[in-house]
C-alpha cells in the first residue's frame, strides 16, 4: 500500500499542477496586459524623447528617466498591478475551485487540505513574480537612461523595488487567499478592499491607515511620491511613514498570518456545492 | 508541468536574470568611478560636476583649535560688549559654532557672455555675472527653529519634492543684498537630511534636492577627474579649497589684463591644517613644465620681494622662514605656515581699516 506523501511532498505537487492552471487560464490575458502595458508605455517615452519631441515637463524641466520610471512603479506596479493581480488570483486560488465544483476531488486526494492552500499560494507566487518582475525590468532598461540617468546609480532602488514588489505580491495574495477561502464573494469583497478601504483608510488621519497593507508596502518605496492633488493629500499623511524595519515586520506577519488563517479555513470548512 | 509552462518560467527567469546582470555591470562601473574617496565628506555627491570651485571646512575643528582659541582671547577686549556677535555666528537661524559639524560649498560655472569672453573687463564691475554658490552644512540642526527664523524674516515655506524648503525673497534694494546689489535675489534654506542642510540661491537648493531624491538626475563633482584628483589631496586637512584659476582670480579680483600676464594655469587648491596656527599649501596645474617653469619664476621673485620688504618686521620672520616653493612637472606648490601672532598682526585691529587708518 502507497504511503499518503509528507506536506512538502503535496505542497509541491499541488504547486506543480497550480502553475500551470494559472499560466494558461482566461485570467492569464489580463496579467499578460498588465505585464505588457507599462513596456508599451516607457516604449513610446523612449521613443518621443529619441525623435526629439518635447516629453514630460515640470516647471519647463524635461522629467528624466529615472523619475518617471519611479513614478511608474509607484502609480503602475504598487498602486494598481500588484494589488489587482493579488485580488484576481489570490481570490481565485481556492473560489475557483468551488465555483467549478472541482474542490472535492482535491479533498478526496490523501493529502493535507492544508498543502493545496500552500501549493497554489506558491505557484500564484511564482506566476505573478515571474510576471511583474521581468516587466519592471524591461520598463527599467528602456526608461532609465532617457534624460541623463543612469542605470548604474539607479540600480539599487531597483532592487529595491523589484523586492518591493515581490513582498507586495506576496502579501496580498496571502490575504486574498485567506479571503478567497473565507467570502462567498471573494473578488468583491477583494476590489473593495484594495480600491476602497485602503484608499480611505489612507487618506483618514489617525490610526485607520496602520490596518492596510499598503501602508507599510509605500514607506518602502525609495522613489518620491509622484506630486498630483491627490497624491499630495496623501503625502502628508505620509509625513511619518514606519521605519522600513518596522514595515517589513509588519508585512511579513500580516503574510504569515494571513497564509495560516487561508490554510486553516480551508482545514476546517465544509464547503457546500451549488448544483 | 507541462514544456510550455516549464519554458515560460524558465525564459521569465533569464529575463530577469540578464536585466539584474546589466544593471550590476552599470552598478559596477558607476561606483568605481563615482565612489567618494575616503577622507572626502559625503556631501560632495550634491555638487555638480560642472562646478567652477568647491571648497570644504571642518567647523568642528576649526571651532575647537588652539588657533581660534588664541585668536578669540587676544580679541576679546575688542569684542566685549559687541551686539553684533550673534550676527558672525548666525545664519538661517543656525548656530555655526555648536550646531555644524562640517561644510561643504561651491560655486556653479558662469557661462561667459560675447563681451566678457575674451577677458576684456566689463565696464561695469557690477554687470559682470555673479557665480551662484551652495553651502552645505552637516550638523544637528532644528529645523522647526530655522524655519521660524525664515517666516520671521519674510521668508515663505514650501514643499520640493517632498524636502521641506524655506525660501527669502531679497529684493534688488534691500541694503541687506550685499552680495548682488541690483539682482533680486531668493535665497533657500533645504533640508536635505535631518542633518545636512543646503544653503544659497534657491535654484541650486532645489537642484540639491533632486540630487538627494534621485542621485541620477545628473552627474556630480565625483565624475570630475581633475577636481576629484585635487581634492583627494587635500582630503583629510581642516580646509581646502580646489577650483578654476579662472573662477579663483575672478573670486579675487585680479583684474583681466594681469590675468592675462600669468602664464595659463588650470587648476588651483589650496589647503590648511588647523590647529595651533596654520599650514598652508596652494597647488596649481599648469598647461605644460615649461609654463610651470614660468609660474616658479615669478613666484620665487615674489618671495623675494616680500623678504626684502618684511626685513624690518621681526613678527614676520617666522612664517617667512616656512615658505617653500616646490613642484614637479606641471605643478607648482608654494606652502607655509603661521602662528597665530602672525595672524593677530596681519589682520587690521577692528575699526581699523587695513591702511591703519581708524574707521569713522
Amino acid at each position: 500500500m502507497k504511503r499518503a506523501p509528507s506536506f512538502t511532498n503535496a505542497v509541491f505537487r499541488v504547486f506543480d499542477v497550480a502553475v500551470g492552471q494559472l499560466l494558461w487560464s482566461r485570467r492569464t490575458l489580463f496579467m499578460m496586459l498588465a505585464a505588457i502595458a507599462p513596456i508599451v508605455i516607457a516604449l513610446i517615452f523612449r521613443l518621443t524623447d529619441a525623435v526629439g519631441v518635447s516629453t514630460l515637463r515640470v516647471n519647463g524641466q524635461q522629467v528624466s528617466g529615472p523619475v518617471m520610471f519611479g513614478g511608474m512603479i509607484w502609480l503602475l506596479y504598487l498602486r494598481f498591478i500588484v494589488p489587482v493581480l493579488g485580488t484576481f488570483y489570490g481570490t481565485a486560488l481556492i473560489a475557483d475551485e468551488v465555483e467549478d465544483r472541482t474542490i472535492t476531488y482535491l479533498f478526496t486526494r490523501p493529502i493535507p487540505r492544508g498543502a493545496i492552500v500552500i501549493g497554489k499560494y506558491l505557484a500564484y507566487l511564482v506566476c505573478t513574480v515571474l510576471v511583474v518582475l521581468p516587466s519592471v525590468m524591461v520598463v527599467y532598461l528602456v526608461m532609465t537612461p532617457v534624460g541623463g540617468g543612469s542605470l548604474g546609480q539607479t540600480f539599487p532602488m531597483l532592487l529595491t523595488d523589484l523586492g518591493i514588489l515581490a513582498l507586495g505580491s506576496a502579501v496580498y495574495g496571502a490575504v486574498f487567499a485567506f479571503i478567497g477561502a473565507r467570502v462567498p464573494r471573494p473578488l468583491v469583497a477583494g476590489l473593495v478592499l484594495v480600491f476602497g478601504w485602503e484608499q480611505v483608510a489612507l487618506l483618514v488621519p489617525g490610526y485607520l491607515r496602520r490596518f492596510t497593507v499598503a501602508y507599510y508596502l509605500q514607506s518602502l518605496v525609495p522613489h518620491t511620491m509622484p506630486q498630483d492633488d491627490v497624491m499630495s493629500a496623501i503625502q502628508s499623511l505620509f509625513a511619518e511613514p514606519p521605519p522600513t524595519y518596522s514595515s517589513i515586520l509588519w508585512l511579513l506577519a500580516i503574510l504569515v498570518v494571513a497564509l495560516w488563517l487561508a490554510a486553516r479555513t480551508v482545514e476546517t470548512r465544509e464547503y457546500v456545492l451549488e448544483q | 508541468m507541462t514544456h510550455k509552462t516549464r519554458y515560460f518560467l524558465v525564459g521569465a527567469s533569464f529575463l530577469l536574470m540578464v536585466g539584474i546582470g546589466v544593471g550590476l555591470v552599470a552598478y559596477y562601473g558607476t561606483s568605481r568611478a563615482a565612489a567618494i574617496p575616503s577622507g572626502l565628506p559625503d556631501e560632495l555627491r550634491y555638487v555638480p560636476a560642472t562646478a567652477e570651485l568647491v571648497g570644504y571646512v571642518d567647523v568642528h575643528t576649526v571651532m575647537g583649535s588652539d588657533l581660534r582659541r588664541q585668536l578669540e582671547r587676544a580679541t576679546a577686549s575688542e569684542r566685549h560688549g559687541d551686539k553684533h556677535k550673534g550676527d558672525i555666528h548666525d545664519v538661517a537661524g543656525i548656530d555655526l559654532e555648536t550646531q555644524v559639524n562640517h561644510i561643504v560649498g561651491y560655486l556653479e560655472k558662469i557661462e561667459a557672455d560675447a563681451s566678457t569672453a575674451q577677458g576684456a573687463q566689463p565696464a561695469d564691475p557690477r554687470r559682470e555675472p555673479q557665480p551662484r554658490g551652495l553651502m552645505l552644512a552637516q550638523g544637528t540642526f532644528e529645523q522647526a527653529k530655522v524655519e521660524q527664523f525664515i517666516r520671521e524674516h519674510g521668508g515663505t515655506l514650501e514643499d520640493y519634492h517632498g524636502k521641506r524648503l524655506a525660501v527669502h525673497h531679497v529684493s534688488p534694494d534691500d541694503p541687506e543684498n550685499k552680495v548682488r546689489q541690483g539682482h533680486a535675489e531668493e535665497m533657500a534654506v533645504g533640508f536635505l537630511q535631518p542633518n545636512l542642510i543646503a544653503l544659497g540661491h534657491v535654484d541650486l537648493v532645489r537642484r540639491a534636492i533632486d540630487r538627494s531624491t534621485n542621485p541620477s538626475a545628473d552627474a556630480s563633482v565625483t565624475s570630475n577627474t581633475e577636481v576629484m584628483n585635487m581634492a583627494r589631496d587635500a582630503s583629510g586637512e581642516t580646509a581646502w579649497v580646489v577650483g578654476h584659476f579662472d573662477a579663483v582670480s575672478r573670486r579675487m579680483g585680479v583684474p583681466s589684463a594681469l590675468r592675462q600676464q600669468v602664464p595659463p594655469l588650470r587648476m588651483v587648491s589650496a589647503k590648511a591644517h588647523i590647529n595651533g596656527g596654520v599650514k598652508a599649501t596652494i597647488k596649481a596645474e599648469t598647461a605644460d613644465q615649461a609654463a610651470a617653469d614660468q609660474v616658479r619664476d615669478v613666484l620665487r621673485g615674489f618671495i623675494t620681494l616680500i623678504r626684502m620688504q618684511a626685513g624690518a618686521k621681526p613678527e614676520f620672520q617666522s612664517a617667512l622662514k616656512t615658505l617653500e616653493l616646490g613642484g614637479t612637472g606641471s605643478t607648482v606648490q608654494l606652502s607655509f605656515a603661521m602662528t597665530p601672532e602672525v595672524f593677530l598682526t596681519i589682520m587690521p585691529a577692528r575699526g581699523q581699516r587695513p591702511g591703519g587708518q581708524p574707521g569713522k
